[in-house]
């Protein structure tokens, strides 16, 4: 854990640092606190906890940290894939129509990631983007995205 | 007894069977809409107006009554079992809730928000109404000073949610308080951190924010094993569906904490429903003795903002009814409502229309009752969703997770922002950090801002406004000993060890 801890200090620090310069394009104090103020006072909080995270894990014993969650190669692969899956649904929304969109991100969750060959999983895969286009666009009147089919 | 008298009559007015058909009608649309991510109360009631606007002005508040509760009320539903807060102040309900589900515990979950949801309810509303004029008048006394320290000692209770690191969770708060400064600033109308786009002007959504950190992040620890982990103990006896004698024997002093929390910030405008939820979970945490349990299914820390929640709701109507300030997006939505029944919420309100002024009361009272008698048989329903395998259930999560995010604006830019914040609460899950400091933060911080820089507008510059009230000093008091509340521990702690003797007398 120790190790992260450090990753996350030395990002905190960047992060913070980062925030701070893009801050100063915001007033900080006139008569009262500017818009730049709550920004600028945060991000400093963020750079300082970042400098303490690293100091607080550098100095010290390194084991009373803890042990940091394993991460197998394996886990590491099914959640990018059930990540990529989503994230190309998201981005096939706004071009094939919410319908066709959801119907191949469901698709591609269960059929493609899961493996389900079944009746149950075909049906799914159908069923559930009628019903939320039916729930949603219908008796909720959201407007749904409409890509180059027109629905 | 003149309140008595009047509430009487509205009792009448509503308790004809054409009345309960409509609050329970109310009720159930509110629930099962309400089960929608994104669709708070203000946009199911907002919703489903069309509907009871084409009824007689009693029929119709007391339809919206219904809704109100039903819709207040499921947001904790799916947070419970998907780990899906369907509202900002259901994120309390998933912090306690979702580890509940897992561990083959969601009924009784549901079970003690339905109930916490209507002691709350009851016990606000006979508050409200014998003492809305009371109340109204202490509300009014209410200014900025009172308001930002109000709001620092919600925000000391970070502390208490940080679990295992205190500097992760500060450094989780401040990211959350950096992003809330994101959009168009209130008081100067200047952009921040917009980089020109457009979308980002309003600030990033909220239930985009809640959605990705809580639901979509959880899908993705989760999804690591092939099959998905076995995520839930399914309840498989009636009986452990239900809050159990000793499930009520802990809960009840929290539910009563939390009524009282929520209906003091009910009254407050701009305080809502949310920064009840919150102030009273932490608070919770504060005095539980059970504190281990916090973040694991504490039932206690499920019930204490479940009730805020409900009875911040009828602590928000006397503001409405009595001064016609909407405090809140939801009494924003029934202020517009009541005004298309041609009535006009103020303080002759209750002298020129009374009988339609207490039907609205009665009406409160009723919509709580119909609420638990529709959700406690529904409890088994709901949980059975729990017996379906989760590499069919997640599927069906990310996709109502997504539309309901998108449904709020009605943009893809929210959906993105729900994706983001979902690898991002997944990179937090794995470095250790928590996700509800920054939520808090995130609610919170641009009231306090707000608040802060009205004050310091009101004393041209001077902190010491912050001390003009008893009640700015006793919360800021509140918010520096919840601060350091941890250093006494550890300092205790240390003097323990060394072998001085602890109060109780031994070494």
């Amino acid at each position: 854990m120790r190790r992260i801890d450090l990753i996350v200090g030395a990002f905190a620090v960047i992060f913070g640092i980062v925030a701070f310069q893009q801050s100063m394009n915001y007033l900080f104090y006139g008569t009262t606190p500017g818009p730049g103020f709550l920004p600028r006072v945060m991000a400093t909080a963020i750079a300082v906890i970042g400098v303490l995270l690293l100091a607080t894990r550098l100095i010290g014993d390194p084991h009373r940290f803890g042990v940091a969650p394993e991460l197998k190669k394996s886990e590491i692969l099914r959640t990018s894939s059930v990540a990529g899956v989503i994230t190309a649904g998201v981005v096939l929304i706004p071009i094939l129509g919410f319908f066709i969109g959801m119907l191949l991100l469901v698709a591609g969750l269960l059929l493609g990631v899961e493996r389900m060959r079944n009746w149950p999983a075909v049906i799914t895969t159908v069923l559930l983007p009628v019903i939320l286009v039916w729930l949603f666009g219908n008796v909720l009147g959201v407007r749904l995205p409409t890509g180059i089919f027109g629905f | 007894m003149d309140a008595l008298n009047s509430l009487m009559g509205g009792l009448s007015a509503a308790l004809t069977p054409e009345a309960l058909l409509w609050v329970f009608v109310g009720a159930a649309l509110g629930t099962v809409i309400g089960l929608l991510p994104g669709l708070g109360p203000p946009g199911v009631i907002a919703i489903l107006l069309p509907l009871s606007v084409t009824l007689t002005p009693t029929y119709g508040l007391i339809m919206m009554a219904g809704i109100f509760y039903g819709a207040k009320y499921s947001g904790s539903t799916t947070a419970i079992l998907m780990n899906i807060p369907g509202d900002s102040n259901a994120v309390p309900a998933a912090i306690e809730g979702y580890p509940m589900a897992q561990k083959g515990r969601a009924g009784p979950a549901m079970g003690i928000t339905t109930i916490s949801s209507f002691v709350a309810g009851t016990i606000s509303v006979i508050l409200l109404t014998f003492l809305a004029p009371v109340i109204a008048d202490f509300a009014l006394r209410f200014g900025p000073p009172e308001y930002f320290t109000l709001m620092l000692l919600g925000l000391a209770a970070v502390i208490l949610l940080s679990g295992k690191s205190m500097l992760k969770g500060l450094l989780a708060a401040c990211a959350g308080f950096l992003l809330a400064t994101v959009g168009m600033d209130i008081s100067t109308g200047q952009p921040r951190f917009t980089y020109g786009n457009v979308n980002l002007l309003d600030g990033i959504d909220f239930i985009a924010v809640t959605i990705g950190l809580y639901a979509v992040a959880e899908i993705f620890i989760n999804v690591e094993q092939k099959g998905g982990k076995k995520i839930f103990k399914v309840p498989r006896r009636l009986r452990e569906l239900l809050p159990t004698f000793d499930d009520l024997r802990r809960s009840w002093a929290a539910m009563l904490r939390g009524t009282g929390l929520g209906f003091f910030l009910g009254i407050l405008p701009g305080a809502g429903a949310t920064a009840a939820a919150f102030i009273s979970y932490s608070t919770e945490n504060r005095i539980a003795k059970n504190k281990d349990e916090f973040g694991k299914g504490a039932i206690n820390g499920l019930a204490a903002p479940e009730a805020a929640n409900s009875a911040s709701t009828s602590g928000s109507m006397i503001p409405l009814l009595t001064m016609g300030i909407p405090g809140s997006a939801t009494t924003a939505v029934i202020l517009g409502a009541l005004i298309l029944y041609g009535l006009e919420p103020g303080p002759l309100l209750f002298a020129e229309q009374p009988e339609l002024a207490w039907t609205i009361i009665a009406s409160l009272y009723i919509g709580n009752v119909v609420l638990l008698v529709l959700n406690l048989p529904l409890i088994p329903v709901f949980a059975s969703i729990l017996r379906l395998p989760y590499y069919v259930l997640y599927p069906g999560i990310i996709a109502l997770s997504l539309v309901g995010v998108y449904s709020v604006n009605e943009r893809m830019f929210d959906v993105w922002t729900a994706l983001i914040f979902g690898f991002i609460g997944y990179l937090m899950r794995k470095f250790g950090i928590p996700a509800a400091p920054l939520v808090l933060a995130f609610v919170l911080g641009p009231l306090a801002e707000h608040s802060l820089r009205q004050a310091l507008v009101m004393s041209d510059g001077s902190l010491m406004i912050l001390g003009r009230s008893w009640f700015s000093i006793a919360f800021l008091v509140g918010a520096v000993l919840m601060v350091l509340s941890p250093i006494f521990k550890k300092r205790t702690k240390s003097i323990s060890r060394f072998g001085f003797p602890k109060a109780n007398g031994k070494a």
